[in-house]
């Protein structure tokens, strides 16, 4: 049965009708066209579809639309509105991708646990990733990216 | 070899592979596509090279049969040492045939003009003519071979400079378009009810009860071939599993209790490779290995995807296919159309150096779409699908049996290599292995793939033909197609296990005569180009001093033969698990187009070697899969990435060689050699695992 709801994606306010059991990553791929975030398992293990739900990153495969309403989400698209994010800045300048299609699962997923506590060690967030995989091997240059960041943060 | 390798065949003129455009942008054609190691990249390098323009204003269309030019299959790191060719030379006729219209124009002699980004300078001043001005009255319909005129290493400017992938901007700022998200009018989503196990087929399907379920837009049923069709993915997604309660498989009449045990036990015809010098076959008094591996997923991040449209009689399809020319062909024979009725375009998928299920996706979203006619079906597999019915990477088993002459030097390397086939890929000429055609109600049942010679690169026995100084070697290969599980291409092939073999029986011999085993290494090594390759990493590694720190382990190979070269060093930490730890690798790549590309390419197939060699494994319960998620198949994670560094040997004077694979061998040797150095244990099973060590101990 189709319900309302509203959520605000990107800063940007959404009324949807769906079935309230909806994962959250088909309402953001198939009916708001935000395709940056990615399928992979469908079972909240490899990140794939990792977004920032009020500041903690979750995965948008198994989260329900029910479970949304009225929160605040933000995506891939939605960190490069005023620019590139100086963390993607970085994996550009790293050159730290190579199928790319894990990356912006990781992305998220560093932005929240960064944003929430900028102390945290290269270390710490390299095991906070254990559920974002990668299949090419780009970890090395992702976690160099990752470290440029974290010392641009604490030396700001 | 062959003057004009790559794609000359299909694309013979300078119109096949570039337009000019007078707002000064360049339409260049590949016939090799992006699987994540940046190759269009150095494509666009090297044609930026030869015509003098900035690489930005190169726009690529790879792997689309519209454009007409075949570049075969993406695979083998191949791509550079023929297509890379094939490019420059192309790159480098389109600039002479527009300077010889310039010279024309300006009444001068070529040898007069020059340019830079595209405008034409004579005799260093500037003229008011550019390519893009000029190239309109060009008729490009000229041959390559008459025109190509490739500079000199010496003029080379934008050679071994690391330029930015072309992709991975948008691909970072998660704007890039996969096949994933593929977007087109009215398409609808579809997934595949799959059996429980390879040769399970279907007995019954309660149609009546299914045709009741809620959002289902049509069932498709084609002989075992089951798939669901609805408006909205997440219905498609659940509505697989409704239907399948409602069929009845059949089980499997074969059980292989030990698939591993099966291979080495294999009656198959023994095929000789290689016989060099003479094996003493009654005598053996040496010193022997075996090894082998599991088999391994493919295990891509995101799930085989297709989209596919019928229109009337002719069909579009958009695919992470390697090979866009053989599934254009497959689909022709499959459906007996037309070939110019099938078109094929690339799309970037997710990543896994290896024949996952790309191909296989085609078909199912082709034969869905089907019933749909006008309509685009997108369809995308389960995280199930993606680990088990991929075809799976070939478990595999090497031997050899060493004999050392009176001066303790090797004499003798008898080789025998028993493995499933390694490539099982859709060739268009009754090579139709693809998943759904032997589930259809007409299974197609194509002859068993003949595995690639060795002097063609070889496949089951790649690498397998070492390059120490070793007089007498003889190499057998046996391939076993009696195993009901699909098997195909995954990085580096046999290789794999084959430098494994041949790497750590190195250690071995070099331990039992308590030489250090870079040094043995070198008493059998006269090429110049291996031994400096060796040194270099032994000093950058500081291989000398073990005496403290972590324990280290060295491997060597070149890839395929007559690919890269890759010396490694590696440190490791034995704890509760094994953990790689720094890894170091010299690299001979002959002419380095872009440097950074090259050594992102190592980087990660030392990291992607290292997960296949400490963790991962295909278990089988009876014909059943066992992996199915990542819980069941784990790969590396953030935590155990080791620390690279990567030194390439530039030489601008020879061919290019392929990188992608060459990684692979070296990095399961050393680490396996480095642990052989901390407890004087040999895993001979992959992966090395903390089971395998204690069992190992116990012994
Ligand atoms: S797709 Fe959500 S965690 Fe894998
Ligand atoms: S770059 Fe391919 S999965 Fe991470």
């Amino acid at each position: 049965m189709a319900n309302k709801y509203s959520l605000t994606v990107n800063g940007q306010k959404h009324e949807i009708e769906s079935d309230p059991d909806t994962p959250l990553l088909y309402i953001l791929r198939n009916d708001l066209k935000l395709k940056g975030t990615k399928f992979g398992c469908g079972g909240g293990v490899c990140g794939a579809c990792t977004v920032i739900m009020d500041g903690l990153a979750i995965f948008s495969c198994d989260t329900p639309i029910w479970s949304i309403d009225d929160k605040k989400i933000e995506t891939i698209e939605g960190i490069s509105q005023d620019g590139i994010h100086p963390l993607q800045e970085l994996l550009i300048d790293e050159q730290a991708g190579q199928c790319g299609y894990c990356l912006s699962g990781i992305i998220m997923k560093v932005k929240a646990i960064t944003d929430d506590d900028p102390t945290k060690s290269v270390d710490d967030i390299a095991n906070e990733l254990d559920r974002n995989l990668c299949r090419c091997g780009s970890q090395l240059r992702i976690l160099n990216a990752v470290k440029k960041y974290l010392d641009g943060k604490s030396s700001r | 070899m062959n003057m004009f390798p790559g794609s000359f065949d299909s694309a013979p003129n300078i119109a096949n592979w570039f337009t000019i455009n007078k707002d000064g942008t360049v339409r260049m054609v590949s016939g090799k596509v992006e699987i994540g190691q940046g190759i269009n990249t150095a494509f666009v390098q090297i044609a930026a090279e030869e015509l003098d323009i900035d690489p930005d204003r190169i726009e690529i269309s790879a792997g689309n049969t519209k454009d007409g030019l075949d570049g075969g299959c993406t695979a083998g790191s191949q791509s550079m040492q023929t297509e890379g060719i094939s490019v420059r030379k192309a790159a480098s006729a389109a600039r002479m045939l527009m300077l010889s219209k310039a010279s024309e124009l300006l009444q001068s002699d070529v040898r007069e003009l020059n340019v830079i980004d595209g405008e034409i300078y004579l005799n260093d001043n500037s003229t008011n003519l550019s390519y893009w001005s000029i190239a309109k009255d060009i008729d490009f319909n000229q041959p390559v071979e008459i025109y190509m005129q490739p500079k000199l290493p010496s003029q080379r400017k934008l050679a071994g400079k690391s330029i930015k992938r072309i992709d991975l901007k948008n691909k970072i700022l998660g704007t890039h378009e996969f096949v994933h998200d593929i977007e087109l009018d009215g398409m609808l989503h579809a997934r595949v009810v799959r059996p429980p196990s390879v040769s399970s087929r279907i007995i019954k399907i309660d149609i009546d009860k299914i045709n009741t379920l809620k959002n289902l837009k049509k069932l498709v049923v084609n002989g075992s071939f089951i798939a669901v069709i609805a408006e909205r993915e997440e219905d498609a997604v659940k509505l697989a599993e409704q239907v399948n309660k409602y069929c009845k498989w059949s089980t499997p009449d074969k059980i292989i209790e030990d698939p591993l045990q099966f291979i080495r036990d294999t009656k198959s015809p023994i095929i000789n490779s290689l016989d060099k010098g003479k094996i003493d076959v009654l005598r053996f008094d040496g010193i022997s290995t075996e090894v082998s591996r599991k088999f391994l997923c493919h295990a891509s991040i995101g799930p085989c995807c297709a989209v596919a449209q019928w229109k009337g009689n002719t069909l579009e399809v958009y695919t992470h296919s390697q090979a866009v020319f053989a599934m254009k062909r497959t689909l022709a024979s499959i459906f007996n159309i037309d070939e110019s009725d099938v078109d094929v375009m690339h799309k970037h998928g997710s990543g896994c150096y290896g024949h996952n299920g790309a191909d296989d996706v085609v078909l199912d979203a082709v034969l869905v779409a089907k019933e749909f006619n006008g309509t685009p079906v997108r369809l995308v597999w389960s995280r199930e699908d993606e680990l088990s019915w991929s075809p799976l990477a070939p478990g595999m088993v090497t031997k050899i049996d060493a004999n050392l002459a009176d001066n303790l030097m090797i004499e003798s390397f008898d080789i025998s290599i028993k493995s499933p086939p390694h490539v099982k890929r859709p060739s268009g000429e009754n090579g139709e292995y693809l998943l759904a055609a032997e589930h259809m109600s007409n299974p197609l049942n194509p002859p068993n793939p003949v595995d690639t010679p060795l002097d063609k690169g070889g496949a089951a026995d790649r690498n397998s033909m070492p390059l120490y100084d070793i007089p007498n070697i003889r190499i057998q290969k046996q391939i076993v197609y009696d195993l009901p599980w699909r098997t195909s291409a995954m990085r580096g092939l046999g290789a794999f296990v084959n430098v494994y073999a041949i790497e750590t029986l190195m250690d071995d011999i070099a331990s039992m005569q308590e030489i250090d085993p870079i040094e043995f290494r070198l008493k059998h090594l006269s090429d110049p180009r291996i031994i400096e390759l060796i040194e270099r990493v032994r000093d950058i590694s500081k291989w000398t001093d073990r005496s403290s720190g972590l324990p280290k382990g060295f491997a060597f190979s070149r890839y395929k033969n007559s690919g890269a070269y890759c010396a490694m060093v590696v440190e490791i930490n034995v704890d509760e698990d094994i953990e790689l730890i720094n890894a170091w690798a010299v690299i001979d790549a002959g002419e380095v187009v872009n440097a950074d590309g090259v050594k992102n390419q190592i980087e990660g197939g030392i990291i992607q070697a290292t997960s296949c060699t400490l963790i991962e494994e295909v278990n089988f319960d009876g014909e059943i899969i066992s992996a199915t998620d990542w819980e069941n198949y784990p790969i590396i994670k953030f935590k155990q990435t080791p620390q690279i560094q990567v030194e390439l040997i530039d030489r601008p004077e020879e061919p290019f060689l392929g990188v992608g694979e060459a990684a692979h061998g070296p990095t399961a040797a050393a680490i396996s050699n480095a642990l052989f150095t901390a407890m004087n244990i040999r895993i001979k099973q992959l992966p090395i695992t903390r089971e395998r060590i204690i069992s190992s101990l116990n012994i």
